[in-house]
């Protein structure tokens, strides 16, 4: 009974929905602010100090907003696949060790995880999909081509650490990563090159530049998201993100991890604050590519993720393999 | 097969969309990604000018003539003021020229920054943007310096101009413009080097030279085609006959050539401005004011930053003009440029239509279209007085 009761209060205050919807808006605070400052813009200032509240006016004022039904649209579908989207990331934080100790873990997870992200980002797919606006459609189809182009690479990339450390489960790659990269030097150059890597494919899995075609602005609008309004933008903006927050999360806690195994509660607050630098640093990269590159064509980034991603990311899988059975 | 996986999209940019900064509308036919055909339509910003000049004494028509188009405003003035003087038979005095010729130049300036950090933005490199127009903010400081506004100076008269510089303004001056020149040369590689700019613009929007010639494009768009124009060194007007600068073109013939033609002509506008007003010549900056016009007919041609600018008059004495044409860049340019979007794909549209430098409320004047058949038609000035009796 007790476990249960626990389960319920882990999904709904930590780290499920409650701490994923702050750390959400924290997020895009955060996001917002670095690239006003790297556009030599001020970013956000005007709620709360520096403008962290932005973000949560924001939401509350688009909470208030007419929601508006396009004729020919299955509006009830549409707020399902968002209310599901939202959901499937709030669920992913329950896999992720932000105290040293994922809620849910099971030998696999480190597959599952990024195939639920997927998932998402294919409802929300579905839901632009719906609204049947030739900007919507054409935002959805980029969004579809750019998810497909985006599994392999993004797979095998998070196969790597579980090469190195020889397990499946987030929470004990979270806690084993650094100390195995230490015993087997060897193993660093792969995984720097894994990291280059991953800075392009998550760049494109959040959709931002130079591969945030699915919501060109100059070119289709708001891409998949033209024609939201109300509550539904709200959610969705809200979903991607915890989008941006889940996955940078997940990307830390395996490729850089150094959790605290201990049980005590200090061990857990310090793990807590470890893994937040970490994937802060994560969207600090992110940021940083996104405000030095201009978007790039759909065509040229398949292109891109076909011939040349895609190939050095199973070759450096290929590579890992080679590299740990010689040690 | 492949016909029956896509259907043609009618992908409507306009008159309200995130790449136009202005209303204009275009209508694409979308393929999949890649656009079958495209038709403009334009006319939202249709104000009545020409016909408003005939309303207003000469002097008025030089704030209505900057009004035509606000980034380019000192190009329209000077044309304007060209083509009266020509019909009242007067020349500035040298020293109104160059000041004319100096003002004109940092309008330049600050014109293709401006198209550069838009360019910038539409190929969604935001932060090129925010720094490029950080870096015009100088350029804005110096023409609010030199004629007391920033953007709309009303600094050309009939006969001359109306401020004139002392010598503390020209030392200001000429300490800025190093900085300017430092960072559109910092630009001018990021334009060249960037991959990710390079991959979107080269290649893109080829327009041969012989379409360029055949369309009659003006201006940057027609130097980045390897067309050799430039009004300012073919027909000199202002003190451009003693200022030596280089006319750019490159032969590249895409949207990346039309970049980077605007920003090495921003560094050319640089040192003309040096060079004017180091050798800035003294004397009156204006004649005695001329209200009335000898009936007579005259043109002016200025190269303004999009290209060619045309004014047309015909003045049958009077303090008012007959009739007065306009002829904007924009206008010729837009016809070739709706041939360039044929069989690029939708991400390409907005670094096109930006490459052109579109400047729809010049354009919009007496070009009436029909609504219903979307075909645009020019409308006689005989037709247009028939019209207003009726």
């Amino acid at each position: 009974m007790n476990h249960v009761l626990l389960l319920i209060l882990q999904s709904l205050i930590f780290p499920g929905f409650i701490f994923v919807f702050f750390l959400a808006l924290f997020v895009e605070w955060f996001e917002r602010k670095l690239t006003g400052r790297m556009e030599n813009r001020m970013g956000p200032t005007y709620t709360g100090p520096h403008g962290i509240l932005q973000p949560f006016a924001d939401f509350i004022k688009l909470l208030q907003k007419e929601t508006i039904d396009v004729v020919s649209m299955v509006p009830q579908v549409i707020d399902l696949l968002i209310v599901l989207a939202l959901s499937i990331y709030i669920f992913c934080a329950l896999f992720i060790p932000y105290t040293g100790n994922s809620v849910l873990s099971f030998r696999g997870d480190i597959i599952l995880v990024p195939l639920l992200l997927g998932l998402a980002s294919g409802f929300l797919y579905f839901a632009g999909l719906l609204t049947k606006n030739a900007l919507t459609v054409i935002g959805a189809l980029r969004l579809l081509l750019q998810v497909v182009a985006l599994d392999i690479p993004m797979i095998s990339l998070i196969a790597l650490p579980a090469i190195f450390t020889g397990s499946l489960t987030i929470e004990k790659i979270s806690h084993i990563m650094p100390y195995c990269l230490i015993k087997q030097p060897l193993l660093i150059p792969v995984w720097l090159i894994a990291l280059l890597l991953l800075a392009i494919t998550e760049q494109a899995e959040i959709e931002r530049n130079p591969f945030s075609m699915p919501h060109a602005e100059t070119e289709i609008v708001a891409g998949y998201l033209t024609e939201f309004s109300g509550v539904r933008l709200a959610l969705v903006n809200l979903a991607r993100d915890a989008q941006l927050a889940v996955t940078s999360s997940f990307v830390a806690s395996i490729f850089i991890g150094g959790l605290l195994t201990s049980n005590v509660l200090t061990a857990k607050v310090i793990n807590v604050v470890i893994l937040l630098l970490e994937t802060f640093l994560v969207i600090f990269v992110a940021t940083e590519i996104k405000c030095i590159t201009a978007r790039l064509r759909i065509d040229i980034a398949l292109d891109f993720f076909w011939k040349y991603i895609i190939p050095s990311c199973i070759g450096l899988l290929l590579l890992a393999i080679v590299v740990k059975v010689i040690i | 097969m492949e016909g029956s996986l896509t259907s043609i999209i009618n992908l409507i940019f306009g008159p309200q969309h995130p790449a136009l900064h202005e209303p204009e509308l275009f209508r694409f036919k979308v393929e999949g990604e890649i656009v079958v055909k495209a038709e403009p339509r334009i006319g939202y910003v249709h104000r009545g000018i020409e016909k408003l000049f005939e309303k207003n004494t000469y002097i008025k028509g030089i704030y209505l003539s900057e009004r035509i188009c606000g980034i380019c405003n000192v190009a329209h003035t000077v044309c304007y003021c060209q083509v009266v003087e020509n019909v009242m038979n007067i020349e500035p005095p040298p020293r109104a020229k160059y000041l004319r010729a100096v003002v004109h130049e940092l309008n330049r300036i600050h014109s293709h920054l401006l198209l550069l950090g838009v360019a910038a933005e539409e190929l969604g490199f935001d932060t090129l943007f925010m720094l490029i127009w950080r870096d015009r903010e100088l350029v804005m400081d110096l023409i609010e310096l030199i004629t007391g506004n920033r953007v709309m100076s009303a600094f050309n008269t009939i006969g001359g101009v109306r401020r004139d510089v002392n010598a503390e303004t020209i030392e200001k001056v000429l300490k800025v413009l190093p900085k300017l020149e430092e960072r559109v040369k910092y630009y001018r590689k990021v334009f060249e080097e960037d991959p990710t700019i390079r991959k979107r613009t080269v290649d893109v929007g080829i327009l041969p030279r012989r379409d360029a010639i055949r369309y009659c494009v003006v201006g940057p768009m027609a130097r980045g085609s390897a067309v050799d124009v430039d009004i300012r060194r073919d027909i000199p007007y202002a003190a451009y006959d003693e200022i030596p600068f280089n006319v750019i073109v490159r032969d590249e013939c895409d949207v990346w050539a039309r970049l980077m033609v605007r920003v090495d002509e921003v560094l050319e506008s640089i040192n003309i401005v040096r060079y004017a007003l180091e050798h800035l010549p003294s004397g009156q900056i204006r004649l005695p004011l001329k209200r009335s016009a000898p009936p007579g007919e005259a043109i002016s041609r200025v190269e303004a930053p999009r290209g060619e600018l045309l004014y047309h008059l015909v003045s049958k004495g009077g303090i008012t003009p007959y009739r007065l044409k306009v002829r904007t860049p924009t206008l010729a340019n837009l016809l070739a440029a709706s041939k360039l979007f044929e069989g690029h794909t939708i991400a390409d549209i907005p670094a096109i239509l930006v490459s052109i430098d579109p400047c729809f409320a010049c354009t919009d004047r007496v070009t009436l279209v029909d609504v219903k058949s979307g075909k645009s038609t020019k409308v006689s000035l005989r037709e247009l007085a028939r019209r207003g009796r009726e």
